[in-house]
């Protein structure tokens, strides 16, 4: 089934132009890896589906679920279950992990009703899966994290909100192997109930834990190739500038 | 929309027994019978900081000597024959409106000008030969035009009074120094005014020995959009110098920039009030401007006072301020007396620290002026 | 005192109206005289030359007291239904029952209720409605009353010197801690008045006290005028916290004087929050007079449509090894203007002291005003001073990034200010806290809960 499609999607930040014609279908339960060199706009990719303000579309289509989302605000598509992970999330003081973590699930699933108490032990239970400290949730929103504790919380984040679509931007730079282990196998758990994902990496050494079925390869704003994991070994050997034709 | 007032003390002064007149004008002109008239209706400003109450009539001769050693510049009795005269008479707030007035009638010195291309500009006043001198400049920079000042007021006087003015045309650049070496000099009043058009760029450094009793102001309007301005000021003061140094700058552009940057040190009963306003009108979207000092005590009797204010209009900017105040890093100090500076040595060498920042921006065929400044700092160590 | 009863003044003030509120009183001679050379001071001052601008508050069309239709009580079932339905709303007998020592309740003019738990009677605690401490305590009253903040301070302080009716005495003594807080919660009810409670408590050597005081109004066309004063003494190593959540109606003028003097090894603990009244200003100020005397500030302003909140800190270094802690914080909104005014004073002899302060304002929007202008005095060389402050709107990636989590804008800035607001929040009682984060909600049009 067909989750997110992309049509010739065209998109500036001021005056200048940063996706140049983008096309991409995701369907359900499909993991999906862009890989390209920095500067190449595979985060920017993101912000744009994702509706990032700072970002304009000036042509093409995001269909999702077969319909339009180019006239959603970010927190509408945040809803419809378009999770973003970011590289450097924000560090919001006076804000605990706990209440901001409630309340985003409250609005993505109004019609699940749970306690304060069922609420904590499913992010207990998350948190331990993720190697984290409970402690954790009763800290500021990303205040003082390390680099590894940044990227496990944005996958505990993704693992409780439990969204259709997952665009994950970088989520592999800066861990240690045992961590990016952790962070595979979360990544892999949340796409079992048919999550889709969309993978940016600058580096194959993720593939290795979660397997992609399609690898695209992304430069100077476009998709210029496409292919299975054997494109991304292909990368690892001759470098971008070798695919580029 | 409900516009609040801001309600501020009232300007307080004191009568004087003998103020300056008519005959005490130097360059008698008629032009300033009005401005005159509207001196004497002023009293003198009461500052309690200061302790300023009460104000001595120096009397004011004609300047002896040679105080512009460098630059295509008029002197002001000059300037006022020519299409500048507006320009000379024109009053600002600055110290106080007061002493700006007084430096607009009874001025034995400065200079004017109107700047269009590249110009070096030297000005040394000898406060020594000449005891009062009594300061009114001012410049235009036309566009794109860019000017290096350098202005020295040196030697035990009475009474020092500059005002100046500069109007920065779209695009020019004024890098200005003043370096104030005015030891046992009465009152130290010095009033500066700079109006930026846009991507006008300024900086200002000085360097302060004042006097017993010295009044520093500069203020910055940053009309112009992307109009930016710098103070760096430090200052020495010893004894029982009072010193209130004062940084203003003014954001009315879009994407205007401010810096304003005061460090300092006191010994013996010196005091020092450092103040620096900010204020972010409501047109000055995405204006960033900061301001910090620091002040190292280094007697017990001395006094530090910091009195920083923002005054905010406009949600679009980055404002801030900090302040401290404290004594000589004690870190610092054991760490290059570990490796064999007696104290006094290792304190010189941390205060001149301060300063080193500030002379090393000055050009270097001023290196009389430099050395100057490095001997202000050791005999005052 | 029945006798003697008064309802209600004329407006404005003289020394008629004076001597009727004393004399209704029963007040000994000492205090009388109190109020009449303040009214002197009062008539000879001229307005604060700084701050809001009061032009527009007529002080001769003010009503200086006004009496409940009720007697101080001990008991909520002896208030009138009417009155202590305003107090039922605030919650305030339900938090008496689960989490407070003692709690007094002033409703215009008068305390209606005062009642303390007997277990802190034993410990020898005073918790008394202020003009019954005045007759039934006067040699520890006087020893006290209006010394910290003379009534020739200012004008307002000379105004409520004058006219002073209700408040709080509290007096503990040595070495006790006095396990939960105790509350008082003033209300004004009626339009054009003023009220003017007297705060007092001392706490002995060695002892704990935390006080919570509350405040609110009813909304009228015409202006209220609220002039308190709150006088804490801190003796040698005792240690006082107080909360404060002043949430005057939007017709009220608030000119407050608040005051510590902390002894040797004292901490005193200001938290305090200015949300409510078109202008306010208000600095409590700590005197630290004993050696390693402490102050500490969480202070919030939240200044909405219509208000000019001039609020600040005012801390006096006067012994060695003193130490002050200032976090203030202010958020302006829908053409509000926060005003910041502090004041570290660092005497010669209060060597070795410390002192950090640090400001931030946030602004909401284009149309509101933040300033902020904080002092420092230093005149030693031996102590750490400093002073940050920032003044800026609420980020934009944080916005995004909240959003991005399925949070409506509405919600994510409702939730930043939140954030921003916790260090203050979290130090409140419970009721206060849900209250304060509903105002926020309604502001922002948020449905956080």
């Amino acid at each position: 089934m067909e989750l997110i499609k992309i049509i010739d999607l065209h998109a500036s930040i001021g005056e200048k132009e940063v996706i140049k014609g983008v096309n991409l279908t995701v369907n359900r339960n499909e993991i999906h890896a862009i890989m390209g060199p920095n500067g190449a706009g595979k985060t920017t990719l993101i912000n744009v589906i994702m509706g990032n303000p700072k970002y304009r579309v000036t042509s093409g289509e995001i269909l999702f679920e077969g319909k339009s989302i180019l006239n959603l605000s970010v927190d509408e598509r945040a809803r419809l279950g378009i999770f973003q992970s970011f590289q450097y999330p924000e560090e919001i003081s006076g804000v605990t992990f706990m209440n901001f973590l409630r309340l985003a699930y409250e609005k993505m699933h109004p019609d699940q009703k749970m306690s304060v108490l069922e609420f904590g032990d499913m992010m207990v239970k998350i948190a331990d899966s993720l190697k984290m400290d409970h402690n954790f949730l009763k800290r500021y929103v990303n205040l003082g994290f390390s680099g590894g504790e940044r990227k496990k919380s944005e996958i505990l984040q993704l693992s409780a909100l439990n969204p259709k679509i997952a665009l994950l931007d970088e989520t592999d730079s800066g861990l240690d192997i045992d961590a990016l282990k952790i962070v595979s196998e979360g990544i892999n758990n949340a796409s079992k109930n048919g999550m889709a994902v969309v993978l940016v990496t600058h580096y194959k050494r993720i593939l290795d834990y979660v397997k992609p079925k399609f690898v695209h390869i992304f430069i100077d704003g476009r998709i210029v190739k496409t292919g299975g994991i054997e494109l991304a070994e292909e990368l690892e050997r001759n470098g971008y500038e070798e695919v580029r034709i | 929309m409900d516009m609040f007032t801001r309600v501020e003390p009232k300007r307080q002064s004191f009568t004087v027994k003998e103020d300056y007149g008519w005959e005490d004008i130097q360059n008698k002109d008629g032009s300033l019978y009005d401005l005159l008239s509207d001196y004497l209706s002023y009293d003198f400003p009461l500052w309690k900081r200061l302790e300023f109450s009460d104000f001595k009539k120096y009397p004011i001769k004609k300047y002896s000597g040679n105080f512009l050693r460098n630059g295509n510049l008029l002197l002001t009795q000059d300037a006022m024959k020519t299409e500048l005269r507006d320009f000379t008479t024109g009053k600002f707030a600055g110290v106080d409106p007061k002493f700006v007035m007084m430096a607009l009638i009874f001025f034995n010195s400065g200079v004017f000008g109107k700047i269009d291309k590249n110009e070096r500009i030297n000005l040394d006043y000898d406060l020594k030969d000449n005891k009062v001198v009594i300061e009114n400049s001012g410049l235009i920079l036309e566009e794109d035009s860019s000017v290096i000042m350098i202005r020295s007021y040196r030697g035990e006087g009475k009474l020092l009074n500059s005002a100046s003015k500069y109007l920065l045309r779209a695009g020019s650049k004024l890098k200005i120094f003043n370096v104030i070496i005015s030891p046992k000099t009465d009152l130290v009043i010095s009033s500066s005014l700079y109006n930026l058009e846009e991507n006008a760029s300024l900086e200002v450094y000085d360097v302060i020995f004042g006097g017993e009793k010295t009044a520093i102001d500069h203020t910055a309007n940053l009309n112009g959009d992307f109009s930016r301005a710098t103070f760096k000021t430090v200052y020495f003061a010893r004894g029982k110098e009072r010193m209130d140094l004062r940084n203003s700058l003014n954001h009315f552009g879009r994407s205007t920039y401010g810096r304003i940057e005061t460090n300092g040190s006191l010994s013996d009963e010196g005091y020092s009030v450092v103040r620096g306003n900010i204020e972010i009108k409501s047109t000055a979207v995405g204006a960033d401007s900061e301001e910090r000092s620091n002040t190292i005590s280094l007697s017990k009797k001395a006094r530090a006072d910091s009195i920083p204010s923002l005054y905010v209009d406009n949600n679009d900017v980055i404002a801030k301020h900090g302040a401290s105040i404290g004594n000589i890093d004690e870190d610092k100090l054991y760490y290059l007396m570990s490796r064999g500076l007696d104290e006094r040595s290792a304190i010189r060498l941390i205060v001149s620290g301060i300063f080193e920042p500030i002379i090393n921006e000055i050009p270097p065929d001023n290196s009389n002026l430099k050395e100057e400044i490095e001997n202000a700092i050791s005999v005052r160590i | 005192m029945t006798n003697n009863a008064l309802s209600k003044t004329e407006p404005g003030l003289n020394r008629r109206i004076i001597e009727e509120i004393s004399e209704s009183k029963n007040e000994p001679l000492w205090m009388k005289d109190i109020r009449m050379k303040s009214l002197e001071y009062f008539l000879n001052r001229p307005n604060p030359n700084f701050g809001v601008d009061i032009s527009a508050l007529d002080l001769n069309s003010i009503v200086n007291y006004v009496k409940p239709g009720a007697q101080n009580e001990r008991s909520w079932e002896d208030v009138p239904e009417d009155i202590r339905e305003n107090f039922e709303k605030l919650g305030i007998p339900q938090a008496e029952r689960e989490a407070l020592a003692g709690v007094g309740a002033q409703y215009d003019s008068e305390m209606v209720y005062h009642n303390m738990k007997e277990s802190l009677k034993k410990l020898g605690v005073i918790f008394l409605e202020m003009g019954t401490a005045v007759r039934e305590y006067p040699d520890l009253v006087k020893k006290y009353f209006m010394h910290l903040i003379p009534p020739n301070d200012h004008k307002f302080a000379a105004l409520h010197g004058a006219v002073w009716s209700g408040g709080t005495f509290i007096y503990v003594p040595p070495n006790v801690n006095v396990p939960m807080p105790i509350q008082s919660y003033y209300l004004m009810g009626s339009p054009g008045m003023g009220q003017f409670e007297h705060t007092l408590i001392v706490v002995d050597k060695g002892s704990k006290l935390e006080f919570i005081e509350g405040c609110s109004g009813q909304n009228y066309s015409v202006s209220n005028l609220h002039a308190g004063a709150v006088e804490i003494y801190v003796e040698e190593g005792a240690t006082v916290k107080f909360s404060t959540i002043e949430n005057w109606a939007k017709n009220t003028y608030n000119l407050n004087t608040k005051r510590a003097s902390v002894d040797k090894d004292g901490t005193i603990i200001w938290i305090s929050g200015t949300m409510g009244s078109a202008k306010t200003m208000l600095y409590p100020s700590s005197i630290l007079k004993g050696k390693g005397a402490r102050a500490e500030y969480t202070t919030i302003t939240y200044a909405g449509p219509g208000q000019h909140l001039d609020t600040g800190t005012k801390v006096f270094h006067f012994a060695p090894y003193t130490s002050s802690k200032v976090d203030s914080r202010s958020i302006s909104f829908g053409g509000g203007y926060a005003f910041y005014r502090g004041l570290v004073r660092v005497s010669e002899s209060a060597i070795h002291s410390k002192s950090s302060v640090d400001c931030s304002a946030l602004m909401v929007d284009n149309v509101s005003k933040s300033d902020t202008l904080p002092i420092i005095e230093v005149m030693n060389n031996q102590s750490e001073i400093g002073h940050e402050a920032y003044v800026g709107k609420i980020n934009e990636d944080q916005i995004y990034y909240l959003m991005s989590r399925g949070l409506t804008e509405d919600d994510a800035k409702a939730l930043i200010v939140r954030g921003f607001l916790d260090p203050f929040i979290k130090q409140l009682p419970f009721e206060y806290a849900v209250e304060f984060n509903r105002i926020i909600d309604m502001h922002f049009n948020s449905k956080i809960g």
